[in-house]
């Protein structure tokens, strides 16, 4: 196993989240390794502490690692901030500040500022620093030559040649340097780097989305924008609305006309939505609603990550309905799990909630380029309905053929109160009961057709993942299969409606459970759901993620002492 | 004139002599008179009395929450812009809970209709003051009279970029009929502020009081934006007819991906996203 990670940091506004990402991390994935990026940084423009980790594996990997070993530190606080993880060395400004580090800490300090100035700006400083650390792992700047002039040729010529310049004497700097992290480049696949809001934007323009409103809210923003930057090429509507409000209701009426539609927010955009999501429920029609979670409550953390909104995604508005919460767990499932979100709105004529939080939409993973697609599925759309068209038909499998405006004989009222077949407002019992039935038949119908969730690996420990921890068992199961050892790992990705076959898997195992708040509202929802005892719980509630050695040596933990709950 | 029976639906069950049953008419001849084939045209509205029109017109409907009519009827415009959507709701609807889409949507300036019901009352909810009530009004929730000022919906519409502002009152059907025929012939968004009497909640804005202080523009320059507020502000009287209109390219216009083909008949079957990866490589 040949594992390496890379932490570059300094204040918001260095450009440090860009280099490490589009210049680092890109080249060593183009050198045919695999790669995982986390970004921590506060709420700010300018200014703070941002940082960036990039773990580079031979192998696959599936999260960051709490081991740094090359620091690169545009400032001190980035030093003074990480000392403590550095198993390795640190590449740091010699021409801004000076520090000193403990021996068994190799010292790769570099005038990056100078050398920067040099070739003509100090915002070379970034492209200086990534040219030694590659030439440290031993990677040469091929790639990163090319990346450079893909990036900046826009800028010009002389823009393209500084900045490969300065790579060079970064590169030069450090000849004949020693450092205990080399690797080779390997035959390139066709790999792409992208994050979780990326892998949904992709997911939706795939899936024939064209329809988005939306208002920005941290960390779901890049959804919006991201679909904003590629509306013209694929005839996407990106419409950023006044607010919330308007966000779900835009989408709702896109919906009611037939195009595919959707919105995208955080937890505080959400809680505006919440009328908007019954109304979607009550009048049967598909919508796609993307939250990103970020601890709260209030505005919370604007740029930290939790898992605290489920029970919200699972209960939000008024009354009981049936809504879909899909949580994807990693880059792929953002791809495939936005497609199939939008054939469940349309076939069952339904609100989906796609539960991100900032981890998953803001980390970055190499993976096969997308191929995999979902056969686009556009539910009981009618074109001749014939006279005495029912809107709200009751049949077997609760879902009603529905007209779109424009076809002769569907007029009807989607309506928002209850309503009868005709869509006329009818509050008597019989028919309330009748329509209520009605619509958690269409939920028991998808139930039958979702897969159930598989469970991997051995022992009798399983640990349960729900979003974005998958990544980090998955690591965690790597370092317990070196040490020879093993449990079982079940990732609930659609948690309403609840898997089938989860009760078969779980019966008489202990279980861990692993998410990202204090109440642990999975295990809430597996009681409920299963009526199964969760043994152990291992919670993070601080804004940020598990480390996979942390979370491991929290799941040996329970395994030795039995604990019911371990907080890291 | 048209019959516009044809367009039934339903029977309503407003109040005897309410303005709803007015407005219901002239909307049904106006989408006759123009020719509109009823399954192009879809009625949105809100939550109130009136904003159960749609169930009595023989067209698409969508009956929503409570202030959102303007974005389910610009969702749907945007997916659709080859029907004729027209969104209607109270003055409570537009003014109050619905302001910021009110204000937004008149910037805006999709082709689509707003006509608003303006009792200046809350009238399901049984008589609470509007942001329409005149000052000093007492009412249910006011029951010491309103504080503030009332919105002036037609200077409040021009100023915010509406490119039609009309008002209307219910029981001037023909004038009525024709105004909501020139916001749906007007390219852009237009509002029809239709003064409206309510027999039940309003005892204020009685049928004389109309009689008395309504009056039709004549000879007013509809492209003057300054004499349109002017008129907006007249507190003697209370103008009915088009106030301001201005061509102006709409929101629509401006978006190339639906210049040819409407979003929802676009194909989406195999869309190919190798271009929207490349820059991930």
């Amino acid at each position: 196993m040949n594992k390496f990670t890379l932490m570059i940091g300094g204040p918001a506004g260095s450009g440090v989240l860009n280099a490490g990402l589009g210049m680092f991390a890109k080249t060593c994935m183009r050198n045919g390794l695999k790669v995982f990026t986390k970004a921590e940084y506060p709420s700010l423009i300018r200014g703070g502490h941002n940082f960036l980790t990039i773990t580079v594996d031979e192998e696959n990997v599936y999260s960051h690692s709490n081991e740094v070993n090359l620091l690169i530190a545009l400032d001190k606080l980035t030093v003074e901030n990480h000392l403590d993880e550095v198993k390795g060395g640190i590449i740091y400004d010699t021409s801004s500040f000076t520090v000193e580090l403990p021996e068994e800490i190799l010292n790769f300090g570099i005038p990056l500022k100078k050398i920067a100035e040099e070739y003509g700006s100090v915002l070379y400083r970034n492209t200086v620093a990534i040219g030694a650390a590659l030439r440290l792992i031993g990677l040469d700047l091929t790639e990163l030559e090319k990346i450079i002039t893909e990036k900046f040729s826009k800028k010009g010529q002389e823009i393209v040649d500084s900045n490969i310049k300065a790579a060079k004497a970064g590169y030069d700097f450090v000849k004949g340097r020693q450092f205990p992290f080399m690797f080779v480049r390997k035959e390139t696949e066709n790999r792409i780097l992208l994050n979780g809001n990326d892998a949904v934007v992709a997911g939706a323009v795939k899936a024939g989305c064209k329809f988005i409103s939306a208002y920005p809210m941290t960390p779901a923003t890049s959804v919006l924008t991201g679909l904003a930057s590629v509306s013209r090429d694929y005839n996407i509507i990106v419409k950023h609305t006044e607010d919330e409000l308007a966000s779900i209701n835009m989408a709702i009426g896109a919906g009611f006309a037939g195009v595919r539609a959707m919105t995208c927010t955080s937890g505080g955009g959400f809680a505006l939505m919440a009328e908007g999501l019954g109304l979607a429920a009550q009048a049967e029609v598909p919508v796609v609603i993307v939250e990103s979670q970020r601890p709260g409550p209030g505005s919370g953390m604007a740029t930290r990550t939790g898992q605290g909104d489920l029970n919200f995604m699972l209960n939000a508005s008024t009354d009981e309905f049936p809504r879909v919460v899909i949580a994807p767990g990693d880059v792929n499932e953002c791809y495939e799990l936005t497609q199939l979100a939008f054939n469940l709105a349309e076939k069952y004529q339904t609100p989906v909630i796609l539960l991100l939080d900032k981890f998953l939409s803001t980390s970055c993973s190499s993976v096969h380029s997308f191929d995999k697609k979902v056969k686009i599925e556009r539910g009981k759309v009618v074109t001749e309905p014939g006279e005495n068209y029912l809107r709200y038909k009751i049949t077997p499998d609760g879902v009603s053929p529905r007209t779109l405006p424009s076809t002769p004989l569907g007029e009807h009222v989607t309506s928002s109160y209850e309503h009868n077949e005709k869509g006329v407002e009818d509050e008597s019992k019989e028919n309330r009961v009748a329509m209520h039935n009605k619509r958690y038949k269409k939920f028991e119908t998808m139930a039958d057709e979702l897969a159930e969730p598989k469970l991997i690996g051995e022992g009798e420990f399983i640990v349960v993942s729900w979003g974005s921890t998958k990544g980090i068992v998955r690591e965690v199961r790597k370092i317990f299969n070196n040490d020879g050892d093993d449990f079982c790992h079940l990732h609930l990705a659609v948690l309403s409606p609840f898997p089938k076959g989860v009760f078969e898997k779980i019966k008489g195992k202990r279980l861990v459970i692993v998410e990202n708040n204090k109440t642990s509202q999975l295990s809430q929802l597996i009681v409920i759901q299963t009526g199964q005892k969760v043994d152990h719980r291992i919670l993070k509630y601080d804004g940020r993620q598990f480390d996979p050695e942390i979370l491991a040596d929290g799941i040996r933990n329970v395994m030795a002492t039995g604990k019911e709950e371990v907080v890291c | 004139m048209a019959d516009e029976h044809k367009l039934d639906r339903g029977t309503p069950g407003w109040c005897p002599g309410c303005g709803d049953y007015m407005i219901l008419a002239a909307l049904k001849r106006a989408v006759l008179e123009l020719g509109l084939k009823p399954e192009n045209v879809v009625v949105v509205t809100g939550i109130g009395c009136g904003s159960k029109i749609n169930h009595f017109i023989k067209t698409y409907g969508f009956e929503g929450l409570h202030g959102r009519a303007l974005p389910v009827a610009s969702g749907i415009k945007l997916a659709n812009d080859e029907l004729t959507v027209i969104a209607i709701t109270g003055d409570g609807d537009a003014y109050g809970i619905g302001g910021n889409h009110f204000l937004h949507s008149c910037r805006r300036n999709l082709n689509i209709t707003y006509i608003t019901q303006d009792n200046s009352i809350y009238a399901l909810t049984k008589g609470q003051t509007s942001p329409t009530s005149s000052q000093g009004k007492k009412t249910n929730s006011t029951p010491f009279g309103v504080l503030e000022e009332p919105i002036n919906p037609i200077a409040l519409g021009i100023l915010t970029g509406a490119s039609f502002v009309a008002r209307g009152y219910s029981h001037e059907l023909e004038h009525l009929t024709e105004l909501i025929k020139n916001a749906i012939i007007h390219k852009g968004f237009s509002l029809v502020n239709v003064l409206q009497y309510c027999p039940s909640m309003n005892k204020q804005n009685t049928l004389e009081f109309f009689k008395e202080n309504v009056e039709k523009l004549t000879g007013n320059n509809i492209s003057d934006k300054g004499e349109a507020i002017m008129l907006a502000e007249r507190k003697d009287k209370l103008p009915i007819g088009l106030f301001y209109q201005v061509e102006k390219p709409t929101y629509e216009e401006g978006e190339p991906q639906i210049s040819e083909t409407p979003l929802v008949k676009q194909d989406i079957s195999n869309v190919d996203i190798g271009k929207l990866l490349k820059k991930f490589e």
